[in-house]
């Protein structure tokens, strides 16, 4: 275990974050998802050093850092807005930590050409930070970290302030840290389809708590609470009473409609379906209901309907656009209902 | 940008011109009134030694202002501790207390029987009418402007700047000069150019400490005090060439100054 953080707690006016453990191994890319405000900055800046914990331990390779100084962490944070350093040029960036270091000019310079090439950016090295794009400094970020060989790389929303056609090339860039420099990445950010594109294991964090660690596969189709659920893209969570079937379980949502679903579970539940597993149908039979369409928004790959039924609102991805008032079939597939046990029979807090 | 139309657009105008009439009115009446004679003004040897030892008084406030104030700034942007209020409302004694009253604290805490005054004394050091005396007054009474102006641009940065290059291996002393310095390093010439017009305007304070101070072999009066003598002794229009002839100097090298600022 590379990097372990120890029942972690901080007081920062009134914000905390509240008994925070969480492991890193050597080569992992572990991203902290979370709302905003929900203290997946506070995490990275406290394992970065900026933030003393009250109580807790972090430890890198067994060796307690919880008092160490940033500069005498090894941990190199990179964060959400380009923080270049005025009137260095990329070179001067880059070079920084070295200098820093003491480390001499011709070792700076082999290091530096080194980095450049890996990160594709060696024909920015003369050029002043301001004239870059948000791809360019955020590669200049990263070869400004990298260059220190640090043992950890702390990412803070790295792809907030890029644009949708860089993001692509900087997700490849990211995903292949790990492996290509032995290190591991803690990544925090908001966005789940980010998350599930990157991660190699997903912590969720709630109100400065860790509600979830897993996959993943494991965090995006079997989340095991509402907010987690909520986080990664599950649009209807309708609550209701879950009886057990042969097949799996029935609920019974509050206007009186009835989901099945493959899941073996009873008592108060939420069910839940993605928005692509919802099918436009014809005919009749399990979980195929009639409903109007309520609301139509244009989405990269179809169209987004919101359908009422009987005062419950779904939400579907469809490939053709639907007139607004239009009375529509659709079915859920009993595999596509997702339950999970509602907060009171699993103390999972609801925020939703 | 924003663009302004109708009645609230003519009553910015008028609420402007009104303020800059203020402003300039006095100014241009004193200039045009001493103009004439702004030579003569600048041929009296007391007068340009009276300026001397004013810049000189003004330069070193500025230049204690901005090495000692400048860390300070630094720690006020960027700390939070017990009784920093207290801390901040001290700094803005000198702007709210009549400053003959801070040169009767000058006194008492340097100069007297209390406090660190027989420690000084003692050391031969005395502050009532010597070079000395009179930087340490003004370095009280416009410090503080330095220090705000410094503040005030630092707390503009993020602090992720300075974690980012923390974590890359840099000390607080290193980013402070490498990353901090270079981006406020206008703002502290400005504070440092605020400090100092306002260490050359000072006279109350220095009535009580040093209303001449012993420079270059001979007692000479800072330009305030010199300009207020005057007045006493000659009336409005015998001084009226002095206070232009200061008046245009500090200008100059206001604007003078802030050209050069502006292109660096």
């Amino acid at each position: 275990m590379l990097l372990q953080l120890l029942n972690i707690n901080l007081t920062l006016g009134n914000f905390k974050l509240n008994s925070v453990t969480l492991n890193v191994d050597q080569q992992e890319y572990l991203i902290i998802i979370g709302r905003t405000a929900s203290g997946k900055t506070t995490i990275l800046k406290t394992i970065a050093g900026a933030y003393r914990p009250s109580s807790g331990k972090i430890l890198i390779d067994g060796s307690d850092i919880t008092t160490l100084p940033p500069e005498r962490r090894s941990i190199a944070y990179v964060s959400q807005i380009f923080s270049s350093f005025d009137p260095m040029n990329v070179r001067g960036n880059i070079e920084f930590g070295l200098r820093a270091r003491g480390v001499p000019k011709p070792e700076r310079t082999q290091l530096i050409n080194g980095v450049v090439k890996d990160l594709g950016i060696e024909h920015l090295l003369d050029r002043m930070p301001v004239t870059l794009s948000g791809g360019e400094q955020q590669r200049v970020s990263l070869a400004r970290a990298l260059v220190t060989s640090p043992k950890i790389l702390l990412l803070d929303e790295p792809l907030s302030m890029i644009d949708p056609e860089t993001k692509g090339s900087i997700i490849r860039l990211l995903k292949a840290i790990p492996e290509k420099y032995n290190i591991p990445v803690v990544h925090v950010t908001h966005e789940w389809d980010e998350a599930y594109s990157l991660a190699s294991r997903i912590a969720v964090i709630n109100q400065g708590r860790i509600i979830e660690v897993g996959d993943p596969e494991q965090i995006f189709n079997e989340p095991r609470s509402y907010l987690t659920a909520k986080l990664v893209g599950f649009y209807d969570m309708h609550k209701g009473d879950a009886t057990l079937t042969d097949s799996g379980s029935t609920i019974k949502l509050e206007n009186g409609l009835e989901l099945k679903s493959r899941m073996k579970i009873n008592g108060s539940v939420y069910a839940c379906v993605r928005p692509e597993r919802i099918k436009l149908s014809t005919g009749d039979g399990f979980n195929t209901f009639e409903g109007r369409v309520v609301d139509v928004f244009r989405e990269r790959f179809g169209f987004r309907i919101i359908i009422n039924i009987k005062n419950i609102e779904f939400t579907a991805l469809v490939g053709s656009m639907l007139p607004r008032g239009d009375v529509v079939t659709i079915t859920i597939p009993e595999d596509s209902v997702y339950v999970i046990p509602a907060p009171e029979s699993n103390g999972v807090p609801i925020n939703g | 940008m924003i663009e302004f139309n109708g009645k609230f657009k003519a009553f910015l105008f008028f609420c402007s011109a009104i303020t800059i009439l203020f402003f300039i009115y006095p100014i241009l009446l004193i200039i045009a009134l001493g103009t004439k004679n702004l030579i003569s003004a600048l041929s009296t040897g007391s007068f340009i030694a009276s300026v001397d030892v004013t810049f000189v008084i003004a330069t070193a406030a500025a230049i204690i202002s901005v090495l000692v104030g400048t860390p300070f700034a630094y720690l006020l942007a960027r700390s939070e501790f017990k009784f920093k209020e207290v801390i901040e409302a001290i700094i803005d004694i000198p702007i709210m207390v009549p400053h003959v009253v801070v040169g009767i604290m000058i006194v008492l805490a340097f100069s007297s029987q209390y406090g660190l005054g027989p420690f000084l004394q003692g050391l031969g050091i005395n502050m009532i009418d010597t070079l000395i005396g009179a930087i340490v007054t003004v370095t009280y009474l416009s410090a503080t402007y330095s220090i705000r102006v410094t503040e005030t641009s630092i707390k503009t940065i993020n602090p992720d700047i300075e974690l980012t290059a923390r974590t890359l291996g840099s000390s607080p002393a290193f980013t402070f000069i490498h990353v901090i310095v270079p981006r406020i390093w206008k703002s502290i010439a400005n504070g440092a150019l605020l400090t100092w017009a306002r260490a050359v305007a000072e006279v109350g304070a220095l009535l009580v400490v040093a209303y001449y101070v012993y420079f270059n072999g001979n007692d000479v009066y800072p330009a305030s005090i010199y300009i207020y003598e005057g007045f006493q002794a000659l009336g409005l229009a015998g001084v009226v060439k002095y206070s232009a002839a200061l008046l245009v100097i500090v200008l100059v090298i206001f604007i003078v100054y802030r050209f050069i600022l502006k292109r660096l």
